[in-house]
């Protein structure tokens, strides 16, 4: 067994050295072996500072000129099986050219410079020191290293800046202390961290065929922070525990103030409902959901999935969930207070809204995005005209319409139809079938799409037309906006829920 | 998750590392690894584009009143503000993928008959194509190790693999 030894392990009496020379032996492999010795600046010895030539002898004195730590190992081989070889760990040191230091880790411990700092972590590796008696006379080998500039005194530094920094945010009670583990991706340890979420209102909504929960509060938009990171510790050739197994260590540790992003979900007996709008800003939300069911005798929670990104060493990125549970008023029926009915037989998302949009300004109806279905009377009353509209020639056609007045003195339109099923002067009755959409009339000289365009009036005239969503009694959260992330100008108008 | 303005129409990945996160009126290029972002912005009708070179390509839809008229004039600009291109077209389009050798061109108007064409700038022809408009959307890098996508949040984000 050899143990091989550092010439010297304390501080050498030069104060300071332009170079040192570090002894190493080992035990011989065997007649006809020889060794070649390699440097490297990491413990995994996985970036190669130098490598020197093969020799027989078993012992070597390499001449260092710069600061920083080493770790040293030999490769030993026969020359007849070159291709038969292994390796021989002969222990890490400090050099500190400066201030003329030669030891395992330094008199203080001190941080590594620049690149090494992930590897100076939990440093426990088992020193192997040369031995300081062997006497021969050694070849000098001259090798030249790149320039390292000796950055501790900085970096310990901010050490001392940081650490009082998180003494004195540790007094603060409001302080959050999170540790994640990071791996791949990072996960929560432990989250010492009670996240204020608020509720300010709560509407529950009968629609007959199913209800809606709306609910909306506050949250806070940052928290203040203490985050412990830890990771596996790199492979250590003398740390057993790192051998095919993780072994967490404290790398960093982060305090301040981190943002909060939040996205939360209703359940009602830990099953979804269907979402059917959402605003989460920085400080405040608002989540709906629609349940086939009456849920107000169901366990009923949100699910915040909050998530955080912030620097430290690197960039960490945290999810965190939490709940908060709902008490359920009594379901309100919805009000049949707005007139009329959806003008389809189905419901169907909408291409264009009402009002100044990218396309129109303005645009008088909206465009459902209907292909040939069933077009029905919003309201009772009569077919007032019925027609084939030309208003711009060969290149703008509305096409095939009917204008119906109700019983309560305002109008519908509806319009690109494909066919009608009621003549003008027809009584006609809500949710009565009277024509099928399509895509007939012209504009800029270009076919429609299907579509149907329906308008709201207070009067026969198009001049006089409303928004049809303060008139038709539907679930507006349940028509969305078609295609909007192609293209977002379809948003636009009088869009009920301008983000859907 | 990628902090933006507005949700990108369309990403283009500059190397497995930047990526271009280009919607109408506003870009931003985003540094995967450090984070770092930069915002474009342009003009309302223009979407920023890249393929090997920055590009923006601007559109100008017009009323039209008969069928021999244009109804949309495509530019493509380089980072400069040069004008690289320009093309009527009688379509009423916008650029949804803006590039220097070609553009992927949209119906600009939700009441028209939708079409897709590729508008070939070497060329100097408009192509129609079939393509289909996706609501969910991701972006891949060239070595498949990052995508973008559109999340249920309606938040950007980006995944590592």
């Amino acid at each position: 067994m050899i143990i091989p030894l550092l010439l010297s392990t304390i501080l050498a009496l030069t104060p300071v050295w332009e170079s040192k020379s570090v002894h190493f032996s080992w035990e011989s492999k065997g007649e006809g072996y020889v060794y070649e010795f390699e440097t490297y600046k990491d413990w995994e010895l996985t970036n190669l500072y130098f490598k020197l030539p093969p020799i027989t002898k078993t012992y070597i004195d390499v001449v260092y000129h710069d600061s920083g730590k080493y770790y040293q190992r030999i490769k030993y081989y026969n020359p007849n099986t070159p291709e038969i070889y292994s390796y021989w760990y002969l222990g890490q040191f400090y050099l500190n050219l400066q201030e003329g230091i030669l030891s395992e880790d330094g008199p203080e411990n001190p941080p590594p410079i620049e690149d090494e700092s992930e590897n100076e972590i939990e440093q426990d590796d088992e020193v192997n020191t040369p031995n300081e008696n062997t006497q021969e006379t050694l070849e000098q080998i001259k090798f030249q290293l790149p320039t390292i500039p000796d950055s501790r005194e900085k970096i310990a530094d901010i050490f001392k800046k940081e650490d009082t920094q998180t003494k004195k945010e540790i007094d603060n009670s409001d302080i959050c202390k999170i540790s994640v583990f990071k791996n791949e991706e990072t996960k929560i340890k432990e989250w010492n961290c009670n996240i204020n979420i608020e509720v300010s209102a709560i509407k529950y909504i009968d629609w007959d065929k199913y209800y809606s929960l709306e609910i909306q509060g506050k949250y806070p938009k940052s928290i203040k922070a203490e985050i412990q990171i830890y990771e596996c510790k790199k492979f250590s050739i003398t740390d057993i525990n790192t051998w095919n197994k993780c072994k967490e260590v404290l790398t960093d540790t982060y305090t301040g103030d981190i943002n909060l992003i939040y996205f939360g979900k209703i359940y009602a007996n830990n099953k979804a409902g269907t979402l059917t709008n959402f605003n989460f800003t920085d400080s405040e939300f608002q989540t709906r959901s629609t349940f086939v069911n009456d849920i107000s005798k169901q366990d009923v929670k949100v699910y915040f999935s909050i998530y955080s990104q912030f620097k430290s060493k690197e960039w960490i990125d945290l999810t965190y969930t939490t709940q908060k549970s709902i008490t359920i008023p009594t379901a309100v029926k919805a009000a049949a207070v707005k007139p009329f009915s959806f003008p389809l037989s189905k419901l169907i998302g909408v291409t264009q809204w009402h009002g100044c949009t990218q396309y129109q300004c303005p645009h008088k109806g909206i465009d459902f995005g209907a292909r040939l279905h069933n077009v029905i009377a919003v309201g009772d009353g009569t077919v007032a005209d019925i027609g084939f509209d030309k208003y711009g020639g060969e290149c703008n056609q509305g096409g095939r319409y009917i204008i119906v007045k109700h019983t309560n003195g305002m109008y519908s339109a509806y319009i690109h139809l494909d066919s009608f099923l009621v003549k003008k002067g027809n009584s006609v009755k809500k949710g009565q079938v009277i024509g099928i959409s399509g895509n007939s009339g012209m504009k800029n000289c270009q076919p429609l799409g299907y579509h149907l365009h329906f308008e709201t009036r207070k009067g026969l005239s198009s001049s006089t037309h409303t928004d049809p969503v303060k008139y038709v009694n539907v679930d507006w959260n349940l028509i969305p906006t078609l295609q909007y992330k192609q293209f977002p100008g379809r948003l636009t108008g009088d869009n009920p829920h301008p983000n859907f | 998750m990628i902090n933006t303005k507005y949700l990108p129409v369309e990403v283009f990945w500059i190397d497995n590392t930047n990526v271009l996160l280009s919607s109408y009126g506003y870009s931003q290029l985003f540094n995967t690894e450090n984070r770092d972002s930069s915002v474009i912005n342009t003009c309302e009708n223009c979407i920023y584009g890249y393929d090997k070179n920055f590009v923006y390509c601007k559109y100008i839809n017009r009323d039209i009143k008969s069928k021999d008229q244009f109804s949309t004039t495509i530019e493509i600009f380089d980072i400069n503000n040069q004008l690289l291109y320009s093309k009527d077209i009688f379509q009423t389009v916008a650029p949804v993928k803006c590039g220097s050798s070609s553009i992927l061109l949209h119906t600009n108007d939700p009441n028209l008959e939708q079409h897709s064409y590729i508008l070939d700038i070497k060329k100097d022809s408009l192509k129609e194509i079939k393509e289909n408009i996706k609501d969910t959307k991701e972006w891949f890098n060239n070595d498949k190790t990052k995508k973008i996508i559109i999340g249920e949040d309606k938040r950007v984000w980006l995944f590592k693999s």
